[in-house]
């Protein structure tokens, strides 16, 4: 019985080597690509707009390689927005399905925590919209097609400023938000006239805000700046905000969170005027058709922003292009991603040896009729 | 502000208060802590939302239809932990009651999405008491908490089943050679506690909004509560869930240098000092009599 089940051991792992080398085998196939983002969780929705938004490029990408030219494929894997889940996910892109470059995480929390494998594994990562400033200090392999945290919280430190003296800031215990927080309290140390009444924190995915919007409501603030992460919990906190109905005369400042229009519907006109830095809206008439015709396949990218939508295609179509240009090398592809220059639907995008893409300037979106208006 | 920062406290430590009681009574009747009630507190708040929400049947239609799902739930529950309970084995029992609580927030999560949910469109209505806010539907857990917490202690201290459920909590052997008949408790047990953790789901999903993880972070203090309480002590339970809720809450609130993020802490620490002073529980003497 004993040589039998060693007989059995031996012939598992035998086919499992056999069906290991025949999947890495892509000379003749299709280049696979991996892509990390969160399909489930809180910020699971942004799953199926980013996949909306890669098979769209991918399949205009494909087609026009024609039947004789290099096919490509995108292999989807969930980051849950966590950096933990983001690390299993990337493991098994590159050692399972052999992939050399990743496209992904969303959330910054997914990014820094693959940078360092990518870097010791020699795997390109190109994150379409992580910004935390950390991911400037990582290792060659890490690109953003996002703008730094730090342009966005100082921008938002300034705009908050001049909305009155006494300014309060709830934010998220995450990546994403805490790299906004810590830059925007740096920044307001710029401003000695205005003061930071109350900077309040509370954990990742909480859902019952009251106490926190007690405690801020007391310190009587003329700006209310709210730093959630999107999705679940930034509605949450918005409807809570606006049960209050004795706490008036405020403004409402804001980032990315709140940019979806879906983000503020609950509730109403609550949200009218509310401010909000972030990228500004692409509006090359490329990427609006591309859109539209997204759109017309049912899934709606209004979550994901014109802005992620767009890096999103544009991160499939520079994978694609290096990976054909370089026979998917990863050493080469790095180094033509951190000091090439490429087009896209954000416009010329170059690394220069950052690895942020060289970008200067953010967006200011005040809530008009329920839309995110761009100034 | 101490007031409305208490009034949000009492809320959700009333919310704590339904998962301790449903805790306890399973803990009476099994030994075991049921960690599927956590699980079974969120299908509890969906089930309504389907009802309600997804289908729009009346309040009625939808608290009866939850009830309905929330008892085949108990009776699942205590079919899954039976057999490891009789046999003594406790340490399966609570695994098993784990993976079915995991296994409904999965299917959940599957069935309705990972984003929260809300059973009405719009802002939740509220009134002002004095300078205080109070949302209707924290009423409504608080008013729902206090009647569960009265009628669980006088059925448990006046009543025949009370005494009944002693009797098998402290010698099942016992209670078994009077002709208990065990498994009868024990599956009222089991459903009674699913449905107060499943009611509590639902309440909750009238003060905030619903998540496929609601339950499992309701369960976490419900299940400090009950070791803090003291696990065979029912006002012990009921008091320990206001102390590790009520006590971080106002910690958090009043103290501008302390955030949100260090109230799970502030519960630990609070626990912590508790089992040392009490270690059997909160109204149990200081040390073991024998």
């Amino acid at each position: 019985m004993a040589k039998k089940l060693v007989w059995l051991a031996v012939l598992v792992v035998v086919a499992i080597i056999i069906f290991g080398v025949m999947g890495r085998d892509s000379s003749t196939g299709p280049i696979k690509i991996g892509l990390v983002a969160p399909m489930t969780g809180d910020t699971g929705f942004f799953g199926p707009q980013v996949k909306a938004a890669a098979d769209y490029q991918l399949k205009k990408i494909n087609d026009a390689a024609g039947d004789d030219g290099q096919k490509f494929e995108l292999v989807y894997e969930d980051g849950k927005c966590a950096g933990s889940e983001a690390v299993n996910a990337f493991q098994k892109l590159t050692d399972i399905d052999g992939v050399k470059l990743v496209i992904g995480g969303i959330c910054s929390s997914e990014t820094l925590a693959m940078s360092p494998l990518a870097n010791e594994k020699q795997i390109v990562l190109v994150s379409q919209a992580s910004s935390n400033p950390k991911i400037e200090e990582e290792g060659p392999y890490t690109f953003s097609l996002s703008y730094s945290d730090s342009i966005v919280g100082e921008q938002l430190a300034k705009t908050a400023a001049n909305g009155g003296k006494k300014i309060a800031i709830i934010t998220e215990q995450n990546d994403f938000n805490i790299g906004i927080h810590d830059i925007f309290v740096e920044a307001m140390k710029s401003y000695p006239d205005v003061a930071i009444v109350s900077d309040e924190t509370f954990s990742k995915g909480s859902s019952d805000f009251r106490g926190v919007l007690a405690k801020v409501k007391a310190t009587t603030p003329d700006v209310l700046v709210l730093n959630p992460n999107p999705g679940t919990t930034a509605e949450n906190l918005l409807k809570q905000l606006a049960e209050m109905k004795t706490w008036n005369g405020y403004k409402l400042y804001s980032q990315f969170a709140y940019l979806g229009d879906s983000s503020r519907e609950a509730v109403g006109d609550f949200a009218e005027g509310m401010v909000i830095i972030d990228a500004p809206t692409v509006i090359n008439p490329d990427f609006l058709a591309a859109v539209v015709a997204i759109e017309a396949e049912g899934v709606s990218t209004k979550d994901l922003g014109s802005y992620y939508t767009a890096s999103t295609m544009d991160a499939v179509t520079l994978a694609t292009t290096l990976a054909g240009q370089y026979e998917n090398d990863p050493v080469k592809m790095q180094a033509a991603l951190s000091t090439g220059s490429f087009t896209g639907f954000l416009g010329d995008i170059k690394f220069e040896g950052s690895n942020f893409v060289k970008f200067d300037k953010s967006g200011m979106y005040v809530v008009t009729e329920g839309k995110a208006v761009l100034q | 502000m101490f007031g409305q920062v208490l009034i949000y406290a009492l809320i959700l430590a009333t919310q704590v208060l339904f998962i301790a009681l449903a805790l306890h009574a399973v803990r009476l009747v099994s030994r075991v802590i049921n960690l599927a009630l956590g699980g079974i507190a969120t299908a509890g708040a969906y089930t309504f939302y389907f009802a309600f929400t997804q289908q729009g049947w009346s309040v009625v239609w939808s608290a009866i239809f939850t009830i309905l799902v929330l008892s085949v739930l108990g009776a699942l529950n205590y079919y899954i932990n039976e057999r490891p309970t009789r046999k003594n084995q406790h340490l399966l029992a609570l695994l098993a009651s784990f993976g079915l609580g995991l296994g409904l927030e999965a299917i959940i999560a599957l069935i309705f999405g990972t984003a929260s949910k809300s059973f009405s469109v719009g802002i939740a209505s509220s009134f002002n008491f004095g300078e205080y806010q109070v949302p209707f539907s924290g009423v409504a857990i608080i008013i729902g908490g206090l009647i569960i917490a009265i009628s669980a202690i006088l059925a448990y201290q006046f009543t025949p089943i009370g005494r009944t459920l002693r009797a098998i909590s402290e010698n099942n052997f016992s209670a078994m050679s009077l002709g208990i008949n065990q498994s009868r408790f024990r599956i009222t047990a089991y459903i009674l506690a699913a449905l107060v953790a499943g009611s509590i789901g639902a309440l909750s999903g009238l003060y905030t909004a619903i998540t496929p993880t609601m339950g499992f972070n309701l369960l976490v203090l419900g299940f400090i509560a009950l070791l803090v309480g003291g696990v065979n002590d029912l006002k012990g339970t009921i008091l320990a869930a206001y102390f590790v809720v009520v006590i971080p809450q106002l910690v958090v609130g009043l103290v501008p240098s302390v955030s949100a993020n260090w109230q799970m802490l502030i519960v630990f620490v609070i626990a912590s000092i508790l089992l040392v002073l009490r270690p059997a529980g909160l109204f149990s003497p200081k040390q073991r009599l024998i």
